[in-house]
């Protein structure tokens, strides 16, 4: 059949399908490419780029220029860019793309391989690593906040204005505040926007900066530019300052990070281009989508706002979602192991990580890995934590050198009290309130509650908690009281002639350093938390043992606990000086006292009802407990006895006890049982079970639990544990039916002050509402997240048995116990605890600190474990403060030796004469500032009226071109300029007592300078490492002994170990950057005797010269000087070549004052004017100082060759001769 | 021997200089020479009850030489008649115009004498940018000189037997700056560097006169060492405001409750 042109379909439909195909495929295409180009990157990255950037590129050039003072107009992206950015058109010339991070060495687990990450966060987050510290764009990308200004005017309007008060505009916005206003505002382009700041002008003085955006003028809004020059050059109240409402940085996704000096910025520890961001934050890097990126809201609110602004919804589909912003610190856990390494140092004085550090302390004091360990290793030795074991019960265990593949031994000690030798101690009525509730005794307990917490039980539960608790708390009394063994005894002092006296013991409380760990509420100003508050101590002793016990505990703690970290304060008997000891008919009778006895009769005063010296009352009275019911310690007896023996046996051996030929087999708790059965025997069956069951063991010493293992789940990778594992049971049921969620009335535990408070107050939640926070958490627990769990569970840690303990037996409940945590405190905890992941990034990447930051790093554990930093000063304060140098005041140049001279870096003292756009300059120092008697600060005023004091240097200073150094003037600052402070690390003591030892030092006499009595105290060691010979420190660590006789304390022993003598050797020469090595002396060479040279006779005339040069204050071997106010007696200077470095003694003989800024010693060689001592030995006074430290290096050499040597006859006179 | 002797005539002229001043200073008759620009202000501090026995200090350092004297407690020196001695005096009003006659006779140094053990005079005032601080060691045993101001260089001079030494502060000072000996702790002094001569010391009597003060109101400063400033209610913080006219400016007696003078 011929072909014929007659189709099977209709034609003219096809081709009208065929246009509206094309035509629906065309729209689709357009569609898809407008939606593309709609991309919320897209939007972000172009507004960026086009209203940004050009503030970012402006800023630079001037910046560059040299100028710093503004952007008037910003470039615009020219006309080829905007074309390239039209849709379609993009595809071409490419301005807007992604970008990403591609990190290969920073892998991701992805379960089933661990692939390279890839990092796309910067295509939205463009300003990101932009506008570091000092920038002009520093403000620009800040965060954006809304701030108050105060704009000062003129008394009187310009000429100018007066004869036209129509405002004008730019040109006079200039002239009179040296304000411009930009052409266009950044993200809003008609936002009046300040472009200009002029120096030393109103608009600088005022802090305004380039950016900011005016919102208000005195609280009226401020719609434009031509209205704000109305405002501020017509409608102004001449001599009046202007009230300005001011909107600084700029939203997400543009603002920059935080801390560019610490993240992201080129020359910080973590650049953007090695670390990218999912490292630290989580989450998906690889998305470009608000949603996919799992981006985790911070409080309840957010998700609404997220929804409505980026179209946000929970990707539950990613692993690893964003850690809220609460918790951004816990990661740092993951390259940080040693955690301490995050403290404040010089490079980064702003704390990095507080919340963090301050979790990890709170988990240190409250002793949490004493049930759950946190191992920093993985099975194959590689460190991926903070490691947090404890350390071997066994002493010889926690010395030895651990072989190469095994784990070093841990070095956390048990947080608790020894329970060894508790019966000498405490009666069963007080042990066992303690145990069934211990805020009874002491409100402030930091030991969890373990009983009595019922919230989530009901019926049959709560009774059976009822009966069996009882039984427990008298159980564990019972096996403690028997396990107890008696430590064999103290001799007691010998020659003590005084009877014990409380108001005696109240002042030794006060000064022998007490206070550096415990409180007491007769001294609310001592905030020491090593130990616990000792106000109403007394009264948990038993009359007479207890009392007896108390003594010689206090006398050397290290006696009856070995591990204590109590240290041996020296208490030795001392003379009585009070009541009647100056008396004629005393005189020529010694009268001894006993410190410690004084002490005891002050903690026990009032025990009996009355109020002691102090006037805390004791009164206070053990709660009763029900009587013992006999079938319910039968049947809890038996609930224990049925885990280890058939249940038909369990019965028999309960009611007739062990056979005896089953003694070998019979595991240690039951032992007890062996040969019969008695309530006692029960009771202490049931109480070891208990404790074992409790853990008690994990922050106690107790006798037969020498080698149990930690009763909790490990945490060391806690923060990544499977939702899925956790065990949220029935905890949203308990959590609506509990009344409106109440937390437990709980008070709050005694932790860090200095530390954990301080810093949780600067960790940025402490202002938060604690109702906002609460929604957040319970909105997580309820979500089943893994913070939620965590919160409950430090909240309330048995709530998860809700509904649940009735099926299970009594014994398989939840065992936690609860805390006193304030909220902060739970949440740094959880910071830390999130962070815990023991996932290591490569190599290169975790924090390997360098020989001399290890030494300092594993120095600060063994100071942070014997609360070194409550006495002593480790850093001086750091305050920064800004001045006019037209105003500036400086001292007088004064004569030094070249050696003393500071070296400080010509650069660094350029960069100090620098001045901001108000004219200021800004210094930095090190040191503290004067106090006057009472301990508070010296203040006075300029002849301005303006209150100004006065900072002693403890670290050479550069200010306004200048070198300050230490030992000389103190630097007057206006208080008003002050515009930083950090606070010393340490010395808390040593500040508290210093009112008290003046007083006493005046009291005994001493009318001398208020600096003095610093030295009476325990000193700073910020110069330690420079000063001693680290083979003397290492000694006198382990066995230290009395230095200066005028200290009011000396230092005790503590049970220190010898590897823990080391590391703090070696920190306290770190920190000095002494030369490496820390561990040898300095060589010296022995000197020649004989050569004339060293004029070692003379020398030794000026050292035991008594009427002016050293021995008139010092002891030199067993000399003494004259006099008996122990207030001026200096060390011995016999020990000065053992215990000081050479080069220190130079110093010190020089300028004493330069070494230690409050010292008494007088400048007994002067730099300049003529030199003293000619008749002793005549020479300049560098020759003099030479030849005495030459000596004080070789006394005790030069003693015995002096000893063994004649000496040369004189020269005759020349009459004689002739 | 020639050069001690010197010394010793040095220290003995530059003292009288200085009494020959302040005698000088509160004679009526310069007083009454006075032009009309300038003013004294004169007063008398009053100890209004019975003064405690001034005690003995602990005196246990080179007790060959110092335990002869009879040492005691200066921290509260009231006269026969009650007069309260040893109270600065000056002026708080920053930036005053001085009268040349006081720049004149003003003597080149003030003189701080260890001598019997105890610093002589106890208090002293100095204007620091005309004058220098001279410290001597009459004594025949060594002894040392240690001052801090604020903001000042701080100062630990050496002393041995019949030396002396010079020390020049650096700025005025608002506050007596304590002076102490390492050497001797019951040893002490207050000196207070002020940037005009307009400071008196009460005598013995509790009287003081500020001599040739610009004319106007001006802000004085009272101060003790025991209390620091005198707070009164009439005189909070320790200061008051006489308006100055030309002649003496009396304020009369002032008496002062002995409860303000308990060391706190």
């Amino acid at each position: 059949m011929p072909a014929t042109d007659q189709s099977y379909y209709h034609l003219k439909r096809l081709h009208r399908f065929m246009a509206g195909a094309s035509l629906a495929l065309l729209s689709v295409t357009v569609w898809m490419v407008a939606a593309d180009h709609r991309r919320p990157w897209r939007q972000y990255q172009g507004t960026f780029r086009q209203q940004v950037e050009p503030w970012l590129t402006a800023a630079q050039r001037a910046q560059d220029a040299g100028a710093g003072e503004g952007i008037l107009a910003p470039q615009q992206p020219g006309f080829g860019k905007r074309l390239l950015g039209l849709p379609l058109l993009d595809a071409f010339g490419r301005p807007l793309a992604i970008e990403q991070l591609w990190l290969p060495e920073l892998t991701i687990d992805y379960h089933f391989a661990r692939v390279p990450r890839c990092d796309r966060c910067v295509t939205c987050h463009q300003g990101i690593d932009r506008g570091a510290p000092g920038n002009l764009a520093e403000a620009v990308l800040s965060q954006e906040t809304v701030l108050t200004l105060e704009l000062p005017t003129p008394p009187q309007p310009p000429a100018e204005l007066q004869q036209d008060p129509s405002p004008a505009g730019p040109r006079q916005l200039e002239s009179l505040y040296g304000l411009g206003l930009a052409e266009v505002g950044i993200l809003d382009r008609a936002a009046p926007t300040v472009g200009l700041v002029l120096p030393k002008k109103p608009a600088a003085e005022a802090r305004l900066a380039v950016g900011d955006v005016v919102l208000k003028v005195n609280d009226a809004p401020v719609p434009g530019r031509e209205d704000l020059y109305r405002r501020l050059l017509g409608q102004v109240e001449w001599g009046k300052p202007l009230k300005l409402e001011m909107r600084r940085g700029l939203p997400q996704p543009y603002r920059s990070h935080p801390r560019l000096d610490l993240f992201l910025g080129p020359r910080s520890p973590h650049p953007l281009a090695e670390f990218g961001c999912t490292i630290c934050h989580d989450g998906q890097g690889s998305a470009t989508d608000f949603s996919w990126a799992s981006h985790s809201p911070n409080d309840p609110a957010q998700p609404a706002r997220w929804q409505k602004q980026y179209g946000w919804s929970s990707n539950p589909h990613w692993d690893l979602p964003m850690l809220a912003r609460r918790f951004s610190q816990s990661r740092c856990l993951k390259c940080h192991h040693e955690v301490s390494d995050l403290e404040p140092s010089r490079r980064f004085p702003d704390p990095p990580a507080e919340k963090l550090l301050a979790g990890y302390q709170l988990v240190g004091q409250l002793g949490c890995f004493g049930c759950h360990e946190i191992t920093g290793f993985d099975a194959a030795g590689r460190s991926v934590g903070p490691d947090m074991r404890l350390e071997p019960d066994d002493a010889a265990a926690a010395g030895r050198t651990p072989a190469a593949a095994e784990l070093p031994p841990g070095a956390m000690r048990k947080v608790g009290p020894s329970l060894r030798d508790i019966a000498d101690r405490v009666d069963a009525a007080f042990l066992a309130d303690w145990i069934g509730d211990p805020t009874h005794f002491l409100p402030t307990a930091r030991m969890p509650r373990l009983y009595g917490t019922y919230e989530h039980l009901d019926g049959q539960s709560l009774l059976d908690a009822r009966r069996f608790e009882a039984v427990e708390i008298r159980a564990v009394v019972a096996y403690l009281l028997a396990a107890s063994r008696s430590v064999g005894p103290l001799p007691p002092p010998g020659g003590v002639t005084e009877l014990p006296s409380p108001a005696r013991g109240k002042r030794l409380f006060e000064i022998r350093g007490c206070l550096a760990c415990h409180q007491h509420d007769d001294f609310p100003a001592g905030q020491g938390t090593q130990g616990p508050d000792l106000s109403r101590v007394g009264a948990k002793y038993t009359p007479q043992s207890g009392a007896d016990w108390l003594v010689r505990w206090i006398r050397n703690p290290m006696h009856y606990a070995p591990r204590t970290r109590m240290p041996n304060a020296f208490l030795d008997p001392i003379p009585a000086t009070e009541e009647g000891a100056d008396t004629e008919a005393e005189k020529g009778k010694q009268r001894l006292t006993d410190p410690a006895a004084d002490i005891a009769a002050y903690l026990l005063a009032g025990a009996a009802g009355q109020a002691g010296q102090g006037g805390a009352s004791l009164v206070w009275q053990p709660r009763q407990l029900p009587p013992l019911v006999e079938s319910d310690l039968d049947e809890l007896a038996l609930l224990h006895l049925r885990k280890t023996f058939p249940p038909e046996l369990a019965p028999q051996y309960l009611q007739q006890g062990i056979p005896e030929s089953l003694a070998e087999q019979v595991p240690g708790d039951a032992a007890v049982l062996v040969g019969g059965s008695s309530r006692e025997k029960k009771l202490r069956y049931v109480g070891r079970r208990t404790i074992g069951k409790r853990g008690c063991y994990g922050c106690h010493d107790i006798s037969g639990f020498e080698n149990a293992q930690p009763i909790g789940p490990a945490l060391s990778d806690w923060g990544r544990k499977q939702q899925p594992l956790l065990a949220f049971e029935q905890i949203n049921q308990f959590v609506q039916q509990s009344a409106a969620d109440q937390p437990p009335p709980v008070s709050t535990a005694r932790l860090p002050a200095a530390g954990t408070s301080t810093r949780l107050a600067a960790a940025g939640t402490a202002a938060q509402d604690t109702a906002t926070d609460r929604s957040f958490f319970l909105e997580a627990l309820l979500a089943n997240r893994r913070e939620g769990f965590l919160w409950q569970k430090l909240r309330s840690p048995r709530s998860f048995d809700y509904k649940v303990a009735q099926q299970k037996g009594y014994n398989e409940w939840l065992t936690m116990g609860r805390f006193q945590l304030t909220d902060q405190q739970r949440e740094a905890i959880m910071t830390f605890v999130l962070g815990l992941v023991a996932e290591t990034p490569a190599e290169k990447f975790v924090y390997r600190p360098g020989p001399q930051r290890k030494a300092v790093l594993a120095g600060r554990k063994v100071l942070d474990k014997y609360a070194c930093a409550e006495c002593h000063t480790l850093q001086m304060e750091q305050w920064a403060f800004e001045f006019d140098p037209a105003k500036f005041l400086a001292p007088r140049p004064t004569a030094d030796y070249e050696f003393l001279k500071p070296q400080i870096p010509p650069e660094q003292l350029a960069a100090s004469r620098r001045t901001d756009l108000r004219g200021l300059a800004s210094a930095e120092l090190e040191g503290m500032p004067r106090l006057e008697a009472a301990g508070k600060i010296v203040a006075d005023e300029d002849d301005e009226g303006r209150p100004v004091c006065f900072f002693t240097l403890w670290e050479p200073a550069a200010i306004d071109g200048r070198v300050w150094s230490v030992g000389g003037a103190d630097v007057t600052i206006a208080l008003a300029q002050i515009t930083r402070k950090h606070p010393p690390l340490g010395g808390t003591l040593a500040r508290l007592l210093y009112p008290v030892a003046l007083k006493q030092g005046r009291g005994a006499g001493f009318n001398g300078a208020e600096a003095e009595a610093w030295g009476w105290l325990p000193p700073p060691l910020v110069h330690e490492g420079a000063a001693v010979q680290p083979a003397w420190l290492y000694d006198y660590l382990l066995r230290p002994y009395l230095i200066r006789p005028a200290a009011v304390l000396r230092m005790p022993q503590f049970s220190i170990s010898a590897a823990e003598a080391g590391k703090l050797v070696d920190y306290f020469a770190a920190v000095s950057g002494v030369a490496f090595p820390y561990t040898s002396g300095t060589p010296r060479q022995a000197d020649d005797f004989h050569d004339p040279r060293r004029r070692l006779d003379e020398a030794a005339s000026l050292l035991l010269d008594r009427t002016m040069y050293c021995a008139k204050c010092h002891l030199i071997g067993d000399d003494t000087p004259g006099g008996e106010l122990r207030t001026i007696l200096a060390p011995n200077l016999g020990q000065a070549e053992r215990r000081l470095r050479p080069e220190y003694i130079g110093r010190w003989l020089a300028n004493p004052r330069s070494v230690l800024p409050y010292t008494p010693m007088p400048v007994n060689f002067p730099p300049a004017g003529p030199p003293l001592g000619q008749d002793l030995f005549p020479g300049s006074s560098q020759q003099q100082l030479d030849a005495v430290a030459n000596l004080l290096l070789n006394y005790h050499e030069y003693r015995l060759w002096r000893a063994t040597t004649p000496r040369p006859a004189p020269p005759h006179p020349p009459a004689q001769r002739e | 021997m020639f050069a001690k002797f010197n010394r010793r005539q040095f220290v003995v002229r530059t003292t009288a200089t200085a009494f020959g001043l302040a005698a000088g200073l509160r004679s009526p008759a310069v007083a009454r020479a006075a032009d009309a620009q300038w003013g004294d202000l004169v007063g008398r501090l009053i100890y209004d009850g019975t003064a405690p026995p001034r005690q003995k200090l602990k005196v246990d350092k080179d007790v060959e030489c110092c335990g002869k004297f009879d040492i005691r407690d200066e921290s509260l020196m009231v006269g026969t008649d009650g007069g309260l001695g040893n109270v600065f005096v000056y002026l708080r009003t920053a930036k005053v115009d001085v009268c040349p006659e006081l720049a004149e006779m003003a003597p080149k140094h003030i003189t701080l004498d260890n001598r019997d053990c105890i610093f002589q005079p106890h208090c002293m005032a100095i204007w620091y940018d005309r004058q220098e601080f001279y410290v001597v060691n009459s004594d025949p045993v060594a002894q040392n000189v240690a001052f801090s101001p604020l903001g000042d260089t701080p100062a630990n001079i050496v002393l041995p037997v019949g030396r002396d030494a010079t020390h020049q502060f650096g700025r005025k000072q608002n506050l007596p700056v304590p002076i102490a000996c390492n050497y001797h702790p019951w040893e002490s002094g207050y000196i207070l560097p002020r940037d005009n001569p307009y400071v008196d010391i009460s005598n013995a009597d509790g009287a003081f006169r500020i001599a040739k003060l610009p004319l106007g109101p001006l802000e004085f400063q009272a101060w003790q060492e025991r209390v620091g400033y005198l707070d009164m209610p009439q005189w909070p913080k320790g200061r008051f405001t006489v308006t100055i006219k030309a002649g003496t400016n009396d304020l009369g007696i002032i008496k002062l409750n002995p409860l303000l003078l308990v060391k706190k």
